[in-house]
């Protein structure tokens, strides 16, 4: 128990003053340490010199100290200019580790310094390291520069909504050239940081159908399996769902110019055009397509077990035909090889391959509601093959007939495909937008492109 | 002081009332309500990707390592042409994408991380530690929303607007666990709550909230403008009708369009009634919420547009993340005078801690 006249009594210590008041003792404390944490990790790039996670794990400790010695810091009294130079200080302290530790990982051959495969720290250091300069300055600035300062940023972080809103090409033209350029040098990686990237063109210019994606998982044994995404039979919370509703839009953009014809590439080298990918070629084995026998879904044999998918004559090409562009096949490919791995596993069959369908649900119309017709009735639906797939993601046939068209489930006429209309080539053909008089059947020509060809002996 | 109360007119008038708007010291009590509806809501999203973790994030995910590492380090960055004979160019490689599922591969240390943050969520939700809680959260959304790039939609973008404007007020200030702990602490040593003072980031942090909100409903009318759905009167036919959104599956929800649909002047009255209406109020929403005698109406309009957006089209968390973000509107008196009669009714008043 102190005497407390000994301990008010004016001694040598309160005269002077501590060297370091008791909050300025911890947030030093803070400081160092997290600033060894750091230190520590970086030291540890080498690899095999730190064991399974340590060095994330210290990584993380040690911003968090940082982060709490600099919060604590911030939230003391006092905004008179000697304060406010100290907590600059404190932010500059920050400001400098992180700009070193990121940039000095950004050197391959550096031995110190963040490793060169840590890209989301090295990003995310950086973006601290900018935020507390311009912290920093903001601090120290006078009060009425700082509000004039905190308005040309509320300015600038709005002129990226815009730029990140206008930039989206409208209905059959180009975006404005300003936009463009805004977006491309200026806001894409301050927004892509933030997550801030959405123009905002919600059910714009026009709501369209919904897609969704699915699968025919085939096993070993011959047999295949149905699994649909987002699938509302499946019991699966709200959230869920729309996360997978999502995934057919995300998955798909179309690629921004359609096949060249052999005209248009003559003068390129194969190398710059491949063969396969030229519109001729590729319409040319779409027809063959359909000289090639399918089975019939059960439900569909009336007496013959197999028939074609007809070729159609009045759909035009470019909603017929839709290919991916090169980063969307890529993220297909990965859809594909999760959904084959995790397939529902079946007693003595394995999954083999998977052939995958992004289906356009076209929706009822005001007056086929009102005759009670079913939102999911077949010829609704709008199959588009996007390939066949293996174990690893790979695409089996490149050179598939089908591939990236409509595989159409329809109306046909009853003796189809013997209804007299053919192509010159002789496969069989179907008029879509008169639906045929009775008698007529329908044609799943999905159900039978996922069952596969007909193999000839 | 008059001359400061007496409206002025030209660059001097612009000025003042950017400093009054922006820079005006507010209640934090609207900032606090945004903080724990939105914060619920933002656990609870983050909760659901428990259903799928791996898939979402994992190495193996719906977007693998490679792909993913593909899209944000190698992928390439084309710009249109500067000059008038100018092509595209390609003008760099890869995206500004961070997050630890990058590099985490180790299925423990991916739900390990993700514990993490959702504890870090509900604690910012519940306002503890709400400073360090707060960036953690922030952190914890980007690191989803950087890596399940194919499985995200509108919620994903409102949460990336609150989180990263409540980090910069003091959203933790009131209806908080700091709060209570500090008015207990200040209890123990016999002293009185410490106030809650209006201030300059609480304003200028719902201020960005309100713009944000606004600017929303701006882009979102303008562009619909460009829409021939739009203008033929035929647009809500295609969210109303939307098997993949709209409980189609649900008999009372189908048989109440089916009656509707069997008189077409009461289906297209309806319809054209509700185009007009969400059309009038995104395109006026930005010019007129700050006018007071506007207010009122315009919150009450964009609450009753995403009541029909979460009940019909199920985007209900989507709803909830813009009632957030429409509580900025709610003046702080007529919301704490809200607030103590709820707390009142259901007896808490003695425990609640009061705002000054």
């Amino acid at each position: 128990m102190a005497n407390p006249s000994v301990a008010s009594a004016p001694g040598p210590s309160s005269t002077v003053g501590p060297i370091l008041a008791r909050g300025e003792r911890s947030l030093f404390l803070l400081l160092g340490s997290g600033l060894l944490l750091l230190v520590l990790v970086a030291a540890l790039r080498p690899p095999g010199l730190a064991p399974f996670a340590v060095r994330e794990v210290l990584f993380v400790l040690g911003c968090g100290l940082i982060g709490v010695g600099v919060v604590r810091k911030l939230q003391t009294p006092g905004w008179e200019f000697p304060e406010r130079v100290q907590k600059a200080a404190v932010v500059s302290f920050v400001a400098a580790v992180a700009t070193i530790l990121a940039v000095l990982g950004y050197q391959p051959e550096a031995t110190f310094g963040l490793p060169s495969n840590w890209g989301s720290a090295r990003l995310f250091l950086g973006a601290v390291a900018i935020l507390a300069f311009g912290s920093m300055v903001l601090i120290l600035l006078p009060t009425t520069v700082r509000k004039i300062v905190l308005v040309l940023w509320v300015f600038f972080h709005f002129g990226g909504m815009f730029t990140s809103f206008s930039s989206i090409d409208p209905p059959n033209a180009i975006g404005p050239y300003l936009s463009k350029h805004l977006w491309t040098y200026v806001y894409r990686p301050y927004l892509q940081v933030i997550y801030l990237t959405n123009a905002y063109h919600f059910y714009s210019p026009d709501p369209g159908p919904p897609a969704l994606l699915w699968f025919a998982v085939h096993y070993d044994d011959g047999t295949y399996q149905w699994i649909r995404i987002p699938n509302r039979e499946i019991p699966a919370i709200g959230m869920h769902y729309q996360r997978l509703l999502a995934m057919p839009e995300h998955c798909f953009t179309p690629n921004p110019r359609f096949p060249l014809t052999r005209a248009e590439v003559a003068g390129l080298r194969q190398d710059q055009y491949p063969e396969e990918q030229i519109w001729e070629n590729i319409l040319e084995r779409r027809e063959r397509g359909s000289k090639i026998r399918y089975p019939l879904p059960r439900r569909q044999a009336q007496g013959e077990k197999s028939s074609y998918i007809p070729y159609l004559a009045d759909v035009d090409f470019p909603v017929q035909y839709r290919a991916p562009n090169d980063t969307s096949k890529k993220i297909i490919a990965s859809i594909a090889k999760r959904v084959l791995k995790t397939a529902p596993k079946r007693e003595g069959a394995k999954p083999t391959h998977v052939r995958m369908y992004r289906v356009i649900q076209q929706m009822l119309t005001p007056y086929e509601i009102a005759q009670g017709k079913s939102p999911i009735e077949p010829t609704k639906f709008l199959p588009y093959f996007l390939g066949e797939f293996d174990e690893e993601g790979q695409l089996v046939d490149p050179t598939d007939p089908f591939l990236y068209w409509l595989v159409p489930i329809l109306v046909v006429p009853a003796n189809y495909p013997n209804h007299g209309l053919t192509t010159p080539n002789g496969a069989p053909l179907v008029l879509t937008r008169i639906l045929p008089p009775p008698p007529n059947k329908e044609l799943d020509g999905l159900e039978m492109h996922a069952a596969g060809p007909i193999k000839e002996n | 002081m008059a001359a400061l109360t007496e409206k002025s007119t030209g660059w001097r008038g612009i000025i003042q009332a950017l400093d009054r708007f922006w820079f005006t010291p507010t209640d934090p009590t609207p900032l606090a309500c945004i903080r724990i509806v939105a914060g619920l809501v933002i656990f609870y999203i983050h909760l659901c990707y428990s259903w799928d973790l791996l898939g979402y994030v994992g190495p193996d995910g719906w977007i693998d390592r490679q792909l993913s590492l593909y899209i944000r380090n190698d992928i390439d960055i084309h710009r249109y042409g500067l000059a008038w004979d100018d092509l595209p160019q390609k003008i760099s490689n890869g995206n500004y994408f961070w997050s630890p599922y990058f590099e985490v591969e180790d299925p423990v240390c991916i739900w390990v991380i993700h514990s993490g943050f959702l504890t870090a969520m509900l604690l910012f939700a519940l306002g503890l530690w709400t400073p360090y809680t707060g960036f953690v959260s922030w952190v914890g959304l980007m690191a989803y929303v950087q890596k399940a790039t194919v499985t995200l939609y509108g919620v994903d973008t409102m949460m990336s607007i609150v989180l990263l404007y409540l980090q910069m007020g003091p959203s933790g200030a009131v209806y908080s666990l700091d709060r209570w702990l500090a008015v207990r602490a200040a209890r123990r040593q016999g002293l009185p709550p410490p106030p809650v003072e209006p201030s300059v980031s609480a304003n200028f942090a719902l201020r960005l909230i309100q713009f944000h909100f606004a600017f929303i409903y701006f882009a979102s009318g303008t562009s619909k403008l460009l829409g021939s759905t739009w203008w033929s009167g035929t647009s809500l036919n295609y969210v109303l009708l939307n098997a993949a959104f709209a409980p189609m599956h649900w008999p009372p929800y189908y048989n109440l369009l089916s009656l509707l649909a069997k008189e077409r002047w009461i289906w297209e009255l309806l319809t054209s009634a509700a185009i007009v209406g969400t059309l009038l109020l995104e395109l006026c929403f930005i010019f007129l919420v700050w006018d007071r005698r506007w207010t009122w109406l315009l919150v009450a309009g964009a609450t009753c547009l995403h009541l029909g957006i979460g009940l019909i089209m199920g985007l209900t968390t989507f709803s909830m993340m813009m009632f957030a973000m429409l509580i900025s509107f709610i003046p702080p008196e007529i919301l704490k005078a809200l607030i103590n009669d709820i707390v009142g009714r259901a007896g808490w008043s003695k425990t609640s801690p009061q705002p000054a």
